[in-house]
């Protein structure tokens, strides 16, 4: 044999990887989900927003969403904070006096984009879904409207056509899904004026982040909101002041959604699998219980019918003795006086036939 | 048979009649509005508050409280306790009603009710819980009207039909064990996903297990508390056998309900020290959890007790009604109350009349329900014609 | 491979769909066990048989 020992075993381990692990990367269940690779983000940075809610307009336009009551060029909206809904995907509120602000602090909210969405792993049939490219959209051929995204979503993003009574879908950005796919840029990103928004894969932001920091001593908080909240989001951003001072929270940890409900998922095939054995077990054994309570008290009830049997023979059996005994003494009595009566009447017979005798004896 | 208190061929103008019948038109009116002007001519809903009274109460709620079903059979049926088998008809009954009804309440929740099955037919979102309590909640209100056929078979007579599925109980009694341990724990599991939105002292890495042992609390509680109505205005349908074991019916599951409230307190204060949450109890919102800890939990659990102790059915009865509310009270504390806690009061949720008129609507259908199935159907007496199974 | 998995999201729908296809199998699949394993007992501890009987009372 040449085959040396090393070279079997290495062919048995490749043998045993292969047939165990059809996809050994992905597999594991302990395996790091990297993401999409190429995937594309934003990153908007706080210290350059004007709040001149142009990318509101731009976004508007290309998506074909209803115009705002007030023009966008009317700033005052601004006066009250404001979501995303149903006609907004984004929007842009000020910030006033923030300590450590020279002027009103701008911000804008739109879909962050998760790189393990919330909405996605909610969604009870899958109608979200998280593209290559880096995208979240949504399918509303499928959406039931059961809102169960907009329960998931930490960042508040997914809004719902309420006033419809027929075609209610979930609105929210799609981060210009249609357009990337084109090559364009988002339409809030190509519009900005300030350079506040910048696109392009998630990986460069985060490198271009930090060389703001290190560019721009003092100007930037060394956070990179998006990096690790929720497990990371596409979009990034960074500012000079804390982002809870921007209505942004801090608290959110950095867990991914699926990872909130991996365990709660995992309960189910243990208790269909043993739920049935053990509750079938339980029964099995309360019959068998039953079963034996049963030939028990019937065994009872048997000893105790033969013993009330026999008994009841044995009375039968000394009353008949008592009786034969009885039968047996009247007859002897009868024929002992049967027997008397006839030596008796057999002793007078001999008597008067001696008298008799005497009698004629006695002329002669 | 004795005659009927109540019959619909009656329609006299009892005050029940009158309150029902006030309901009932409300409520179809206020469907009419809702199926052809949407959610928002109907409900307080917004886009910070998605779920509102309509999951908080008639999800929520309506699936915890039709846990007797479950409870009961398994009992009966897995446990061998056969001296609760008069109570498990009337508790598969208000079982299937109520999950009839939750299913009923869901078309007027979802945007398009029409795709409700959706789930299972087109695309299924196997990651997200929803899908569990959607699969399970679907199969069991099955499983719960196979349960419940038996009574309505008798009713029409139909014994072959009937022999078929009472071949079947013991299937189905396993079944629906496992889908309510299921979908009563997914309920609570649903809320896992949304940590920075539940408040800290309701969220908590066990709620999935909260829910659970709590359905089994407002199962046994319910069924208590449903016989001590059924007594009440049904007596005349009840035969010698329910009669017979009603009282220790009510004495078995009050011992049951605060030995499982015993469990669940201790869990509950285990779930402060796991996720240590204690410095939220000195707060608003610690007081109300308190409020419910003790309140709803250790002092049903204690009364119970006593109720059982002393044989006192009154105050078991009293405890059963007190132990529901303290059911209610959990599950909007989880949907409506503490969730969202970190918003402002400007965006928080209160129902509209709208919903409210809903809610009692659906609710109303139930009694209705009840009433009609009670008194046509062998629920609280057994059929003379059939074996009891 | 043309389409690997890279998000944890993905994996879990991939998972829990073919987990809930092996639940649905082991739910229809035990009855039929349990009757294989008990029909041939002399009692009646089986899921049929016992309560048509009405010994259950």
């Amino acid at each position: 044999m040449s085959i040396s020992r090393r070279k079997f075993l290495g062919w048995l381990g490749a043998a045993g990887a292969g047939a165990a692990v059809g996809r050994p990367a992905q597999a594991a269940g302990t395996a790091r989900f990297p993401g999409h690779p190429e995937a594309f983000g934003v990153l908007f940075d706080v210290t350059r927003c004007i709040g001149c809610r142009k990318c509101e307009e731009a976004c508007q336009k290309v998506n074909g969403l209803p115009a705002p009551e007030r023009p966008f060029s009317d700033l005052t909206v601004m006066d009250r904070k404001r979501r995303t809904d149903s006609r907004n995907y984004t929007v842009v509120n000020r910030y006033d006096h923030v300590p450590g602000a020279r002027g009103p602090l701008y911000r804008k909210l739109q879909c962050n984009h998760c790189l393990e969405p919330a909405c996605a792993s909610a969604c009870f049939v899958a109608a979200f879904h998280k593209n290559s490219n880096g995208s979240v959209t949504y399918d509303e051929s499928v959406c039931v409207g059961c809102r169960y995204c907009m329960i998931a979503c930490p960042f508040e993003i997914p809004t719902y056509e309420y006033d419809k009574a027929f075609t209610p879908r979930v609105m929210k950005c799609t981060f210009c899904h249609p357009r990337l796919v084109e090559g364009l840029l988002p339409g809030c990103v190509e519009i900005c004026p300030a350079e506040a928004l910048t696109f392009g894969r998630r990986r460069d932001l985060l490198r271009i982040a930090r060389e703001r920091f290190e560019k721009f001593p003092g100007r930037y908080r060394d956070h990179i909101y998006g990096e690790t909240e929720m497990g990371g989001t596409a979009w990034l951003t960074i500012s000079g002041v804390p982002f809870r001072e921007l209505g942004m929270r801090e608290d959110l940890g950095t867990v991914a959604a699926p990872e909130l409900t991996k365990g709660a998922l995992s309960v189910v095939p243990i208790v269909a699998g043993l739920w049935p054995v053990l509750l079938t077990g339980i029964y099995a054994i309360s019959q068998r219980r039953d079963k034996i309570a049963r030939e028990e008290s019937s065994a009872a009830v048997a000893a105790a019918v033969a013993q009330a049997q026999a008994e009841a023979k044995a009375k039968l059996a000394e009353a008949m003795a008592k009786a034969e005994k009885e039968k047996r003494a009247a007859v002897e009595k009868e024929v002992k006086k049967a027997l008397e009566d006839a030596a008796k009447a057999k002793a007078q017979e001999g008597a008067a036939a001696a008298a008799a005798a005497e009698a004629e004896k006695k002329p002669s | 048979m004795p005659a009927p208190k109540f019959t619909l061929q009656k329609p006299a103008l009892t005050p029940f009649n009158v309150v029902a019948g006030i309901i009932l038109a409300v409520g179809l009116y206020v469907t009419v509005i809702r199926f052809t002007q949407g959610l928002a001519a109907t409900t307080n809903l917004s886009d910070y508050n998605p779920w509102g009274i309509w999951i908080g109460f008639d999800l929520l709620v309506g699936v915890a409280l039709a846990a007797g079903g479950y409870v009961t059979s398994a009992a009966c049926y897995i446990f061998g306790l056969k001296r609760f088998h008069s109570a498990v008809r009337p508790a598969i009954l208000t079982g299937f009603l109520g999950y009839a009804l939750v299913v009923l309440a869901l078309h007027y929740d979802v945007g398009r009710p029409w795709r409700l099955p959706y789930p299972f037919i087109v695309q299924s979102g196997t990651t997200s819980l929803l899908f569990e309590v959607a699969a399970c909640v679907a199969l069991y209100l099955t499983v719960l009207f196979i349960e419940f056929s038996p009574a309505a078979l008798e009713w029409l007579g139909l014994k072959r039909a009937r022999r078929i599925v009472v071949r079947l109980t013991l299937v189905l009694t396993i079944f629906g064990v496992v889908l309510s341990t299921l979908h009563q724990s997914s309920l609570g599991a649903l809320f896992l996903i949304a940590p920075s939105k539940l408040h800290p002292l309701w969220y908590s890495p066990y709620i999935a297990l909260f829910f659970f042992v709590s359905s089994v609390v407002a199962g046994l509680s319910m069924v208590i508390f449903e016989s001590t109505l059924a007594h009440r205005y049904f007596h005349d349908k009840m035969d010698d056998e329910h009669l017979r074991q009603a009282d220790g019916v009510a004495l078995g599951f009050g011992k049951a309900a605060a030995w499982v409230l015993a469990g669940y307190f201790v869990m509950k204060v285990i779930g402060i020290a796991q996720t240590d949450a204690w410095s939220y109890l000195a707060t608003g919102y610690g007081a109300w959890f308190l409020v419910e800890l003790l309140g709803f939990i250790l002092l049903p659990c204690y009364a119970f007790a006593i109720g059982v102790r002393d044989k006192n059915l009154k105050v078991i009865r009293w405890t059963a009604a007190w132990s529901v509310l303290g059911i209610v009270v959990n599950r909007f504390n989880v949907g409506l109350i503490a969730f969202n806690y970190h918003l402002p009061s400007s965006e928080r949720y209160f129902p509209h009349w709208m919903e409210i008129a809903i809610s009692l609507f659906v609710v109303t259908i139930g009694v209705v329900a009840y009433k009609f199935i009670v008194t046509h159907m062998p629920i609280l007496y057994s059929h003379p014609d059939y074996d009891a199974h | 491979m043309d389409n690997p998995i890279v998000t944890l999201h993905d994996f879990m729908l991939r998972t829990e769909s073919i987990t809930y296809i092996l639940v649905v199998a082991v739910l229809v699949s035990f009855p039929f066990f349990w009757r294989f394993l008990t029909d041939r007992d002399e009692d009646s501890t089986r899921p049929d048989g016992e309560h048509s009987s009405g010994k259950h009372h």
